[in-house]
């Protein structure tokens, strides 16, 4: 394939051609209520190419390699359409790698398919015992194992192994106060063997929406809040690290004066990082332009350090390319994107954070969000904290208000940590998803939140 | 390949399945995609071609599934399905032949506009607003070609194609302002193209206005296109859905204006040959009228389970199952549109468009407002972004009123909402 791709090149008349190829298999098994709903196989391939030409970029892609050559021609075509653009792309290191397989006890694509159906069912029938008006279960499974080409007319040939088992449990269940939910991700490494807590999963699941079956709602209005390490994730990944993805901070003249290196825009004692290294859902080796994917720190001691970049932004930036062009298949092009993104663990110890708030919200887990300046959280869980214990669970809790506000709201950071995987979904920046991402971090603690 | 060479391959899956006693479903789709964006940022142009086999396969009656892009040979392709069919689960039904009329017809849609050309469009497009106001243009022409061929006898087979303009507005002078995002859809370029002018058009007053909040005390809310179909269709997909999900079906009866008539009108802008992704005739159903859901649409596995017929909107996005999806939806007051204008109301707040990313509300929509504008006797007074649309999923549309507007083309018109809407702002 590696050759194939290469000799492809020798067509090239553009001044930069990066070919995207990717072959492999993927398996998911859904269930509802009990009952296997389907078991799907599928056979996934095709080729990106992407050409710059005087500063525009052109694009193609096709399934069949046999139109490999017409989709280059066709790509070249539309890079003269487009152009003369601005685009310039800052230089990286020709690497020639093929990225060895994660060695781990059992990747997915050597499980048995019997194997996998069993622990959905295994999961479902768990789920099964809850007995709640008009209630319903779903259980997802999903793996691929894709080998990932990068070959470009600068000389890189990469090719990188993206191997992956992930599951989803969820119970949708009617309680007193309308309906609830409770999910969890199990997963999102390389190994099969993870998913091997999937049934204890099942189980919090059910212990969790039995919680909120029977949990209050709170009025609107203005919260301390603390978040648990998965809401604390979110949180960077939505709020934070969006916002300093080149890009996103490019396309926006305010972002750019009020994400300037250096400036203050959080509170003193927060400090984010993105790691693609990091053993999390959005590991990798390289990104999709080739580049060498390392560890950014975007905000040190509540000011700006950096942002993430993609060969395009960092020329613009006047930095170096950090390896976070990433594009969630062959047929669309590579966006400034997160890997791992968290939150460091500071030294409050987490008991402390919730002990020292009279009345206020202990928010867990991750349900949904919607980022960018304005955004709103919604944690899969919430307690009303009362006189510096949680007491009773509450429900209907979301977080929102202005990114930049919210930072500043921060006031304490716990000394634990988690990474949390994305699981069956992922981020959808640009419509382009899911990509496999993951965040987390410490306990935090926000004061004067907006709740409803 | 020639589309004779699918049908012969179609065929070839479809015997290497009789075979070992097993009814198949072959779908093949070849797709064609041609973009070209002016870039707000970064300009570019883009070609794909994309084919994707799906086999569904019954054996012992149990289902089997499996997609492979790029095709691989028929028999690699039946032995992965018979391997998911062992596990996969038991339904109540079998591929049958569609008696509705027979579709066949070899021809691939008509070929788009080379790049070049499409360019030109686009660039000619974004010059037509004149001076005041910077347009970036991005043009998609996505078409397709389709086949469904099944153990039961089918055989259908046609082109399709969908065009999509979305225009990013500024003003030329000012910098800061956030700009106008304004879409028009249509079979062809043309007709595409003309709508999101006109659309934009339409706004082009809004882009003087300043940035604002969502005022208090809340004037009346209408939302306009595509906030309206946004909202229109979530309702309609948790009501008019044979079995749509999570605890829709029962869960969420939603609380239908008495004087509105919804349809679904598949064949405005298509081949009156039409047919969904499972082979199934499409044709116009009515959806809701006095107030009452009067049809739900059903896929071939759904309809069976419940007792019913397909209704022909059966779709698979992507690598997916078909799943029941509204082609054309169209909403009109049953008695003619109220003489109500969105010109007359004193003071309202318009949006534009919603962030509903929020797909497990059940109870509640809390959309976040992406664009909107306050207006004061048709005049903006300020454009909105932030804020959070507050309602009851059952009462939202209790009392809407669809407002007169004889420059609107829309199949969903702009809707003025009941009091049973709250908008909170995003900040303190």
């Amino acid at each position: 394939m590696l050759s194939l791709l290469k000799s492809a090149l020798e067509a090239a008349t553009a001044d930069y051609l990066e070919l995207r190829a990717e072959f492999g298999t993927r398996t998911r098994i859904e269930s509802i209520n009990g009952e296997v709903q389907f078991v799907h196989s599928d056979i996934h391939g095709g080729t990106g190419v992407r050409v710059l030409v005087r500063g525009a970029w052109g694009r193609a892609a096709v399934t069949n390699l046999e139109d490999l050559d017409k989709a280059i021609q066709e790509a070249q075509t539309a890079a003269r359409v487009s152009g003369g653009g601005k685009v310039r792309l800052a230089p990286i290191s020709n690497v020639c790698e093929t990225v060895p397989r994660p060695a781990v006890r059992r990747p997915p694509d050597r499980v048995p398919l019997e194997e996998k159906v069993v622990l959905v069912e295994a999961c479902a029938k768990i789920l099964q015992m809850a007995r709640y008006p008009r209630q319903q279960t779903r259980v997802t499974y999903q793996d691929m194992t894709i080998d990932r080409y990068v070959v470009t007319s600068e000389g890189t040939a990469i090719v990188e192994p993206r191997l992956l088992a992930v599951m989803e449990i969820e119970v949708f269940a009617s309680g007193d106060n309308g309906v609830c939910q409770a999910m969890e991700y199990i997963g999102g490494s390389a190994d099969f063997e993870d998913l091997a807590v999937a049934p204890e999963a099942a189980e919090r699941c059910l212990s969790r929406v039995g919680r909120m079956a029977h949990a209050d709602s709170i009025s609107p209005g203005i919260y301390d809040v603390v978040c648990d390490p998965a809401l604390t994730g979110l949180l960077a990944h939505e709020i934070v690290g969006h916002m300093l993805e080149a890009d996103v901070t490019a396309g926006d003249a305010q972002l750019m004066l009020r994400l300037r290196r250096a400036t203050p825009i959080a509170w003193e004692g927060l400090c984010l990082v993105d790691d693609p290294t990091a053993e999390g859902e959005g590991r990798y080796v390289y990104d999709d332009e080739g580049t060498r994917g390392r560890r950014v720190s975007l905000i040190q001691h509540g000011r700006v350090t950096g942002h993430l970049h993609s060969r395009a932004t960092a020329a613009a930036f006047g930095v170096e390319p950090t390896g976070h062009a990433r594009a969630c298949g062959y047929d669309v092009a590579p966006l400034v994107r997160m890997s791992n993104t968290f939150v460091l663990p500071a030294d409050d110890d987490p008991e402390d954070l919730i002990g020292s708030i009279q009345k206020g919200i202990y928010a867990c887990g991750t349900r949904g969000a919607t980022g960018g300046r304005y955004f709103a959280l919604q944690p899969q869980e919430a307690y009303l904290i009362e006189n510096g214990r949680i007491t009773k669970p509450i429900r209907g809790v979301r977080l929102y208000g202005d990114a930049f506000e919210c930072l500043r709201r921060i006031d304490g950071i716990g000394r634990d940590f988690g990474l949390f995987s994305g699981g069956c979904g992922g981020c959808y920046k640009g419509g382009q998803g899911p990509l496999r991402t993951s965040s987390g971090g410490p306990h935090m603690r926000l004061r004067g939140m907006m709740v409803k | 390949m020639s589309t004779t060479t699918w049908l012969e391959y179609a065929e070839h899956i479809l015997r290497g399945a009789a075979k070992f006693g097993a009814d198949a479903e072959v779908f093949i789709r070849l797709t064609e995609v041609t973009e070209v964006d002016s870039g707000t940022v970064v300009a570019e142009a883009f070609r794909a071609s994309n084919t994707l086999v799906t086999v569904r396969l019954l054996l012992g009656g149990r289902l089997g599934w499996v997609t492979s892009s790029p095709p691989i040979r028929a028999d690699e392709l039946l032995a992965t399905a018979k391997s998911t069919a062992r596990f996969g689960p038991t339904v109540p039904w079998t591929f049958r032949f569609n008696q509705g009329q027979v579709a066949w017809d070899p021809n691939p849609p008509p070929a788009h506009p080379d790049v070049e050309s499409l360019h030109d469009h686009v660039v000619a497009t974004s010059k037509k607003a004149g001076d005041a106001v910077t347009i970036h243009v991005a043009a998609r022409i996505r078409s397709n070609w389709r086949l469904v061929a099944n153990s039961g006898g089918l055989r259908v087979a046609g082109p399709r194609q969908g065009v999509k303009v979305s225009l990013t507005v500024k003003p030329a002078q000012v910098r800061g302002r956030p700009p106008l995002l304004v879409e028009g859809e249509g079979p062809d370029l043309s007709t595409a193209t003309k709508r999101a002018i006109k659309a934009a058009t339409r706004r082009f007053h809004e882009l003087d206005a300043p940035l604002g909040w969502p005022p208090d005390p809340l004037p009346p809310v209408v939302l306009a296109p595509p906030a309206a179909t946004q909202v229109v269709l979530l309702l309609l997909h948790r009501t008019c859905i044979v079995d749509a999900g999570p605890l829709c079906t029962e869960g969420c009866y939603v609380e239908w204006p008495a004087g509105l008539e919804i349809r679904d009108e598949p064949l405005l802008d298509q081949d009156v040959r039409g047919f969904d992704d499972e082979g199934v005739t499409i044709r116009p159903l009515l959806l809701v009228k006095d107030g009452q859901v009067q049809g739900r649409i059903a896929d071939l596995d759904r309809a069976a389970r419940f007792g019913l017929e397909p209704t022909g909107h059966a779709l698979r996005d992507d690598r997916g199952l078909p799943s029941p999806t509204f082609h054309r939806v169209v909403l009109r007051h049953a008695g003619g549109h109220p003489n109500l204008e969105l010109a007359m109301l004193d003071r309202a707040l318009v949006i534009y468009r919603l962030s509903l990313a929020d797909p497990d509300e059940i109870n509640r929509i809390m959309a976040m407002i992406q664009e909107g504008v306050v207006i004061h006797r048709g005049q903006p007074v300020c454009r909105i972004r932030g804020g959070t649309l507050i309602a009851s999923m059952r009462t939202l549309l209790r009392d809407a009123l669809p407002l007169a507007d004889p420059d609107n083309d829309n199949e969903i018109p702009h809707l003025l909402l009941g009091h049973h809407v709250r908008v909170q702002a995003s900040r303190t």
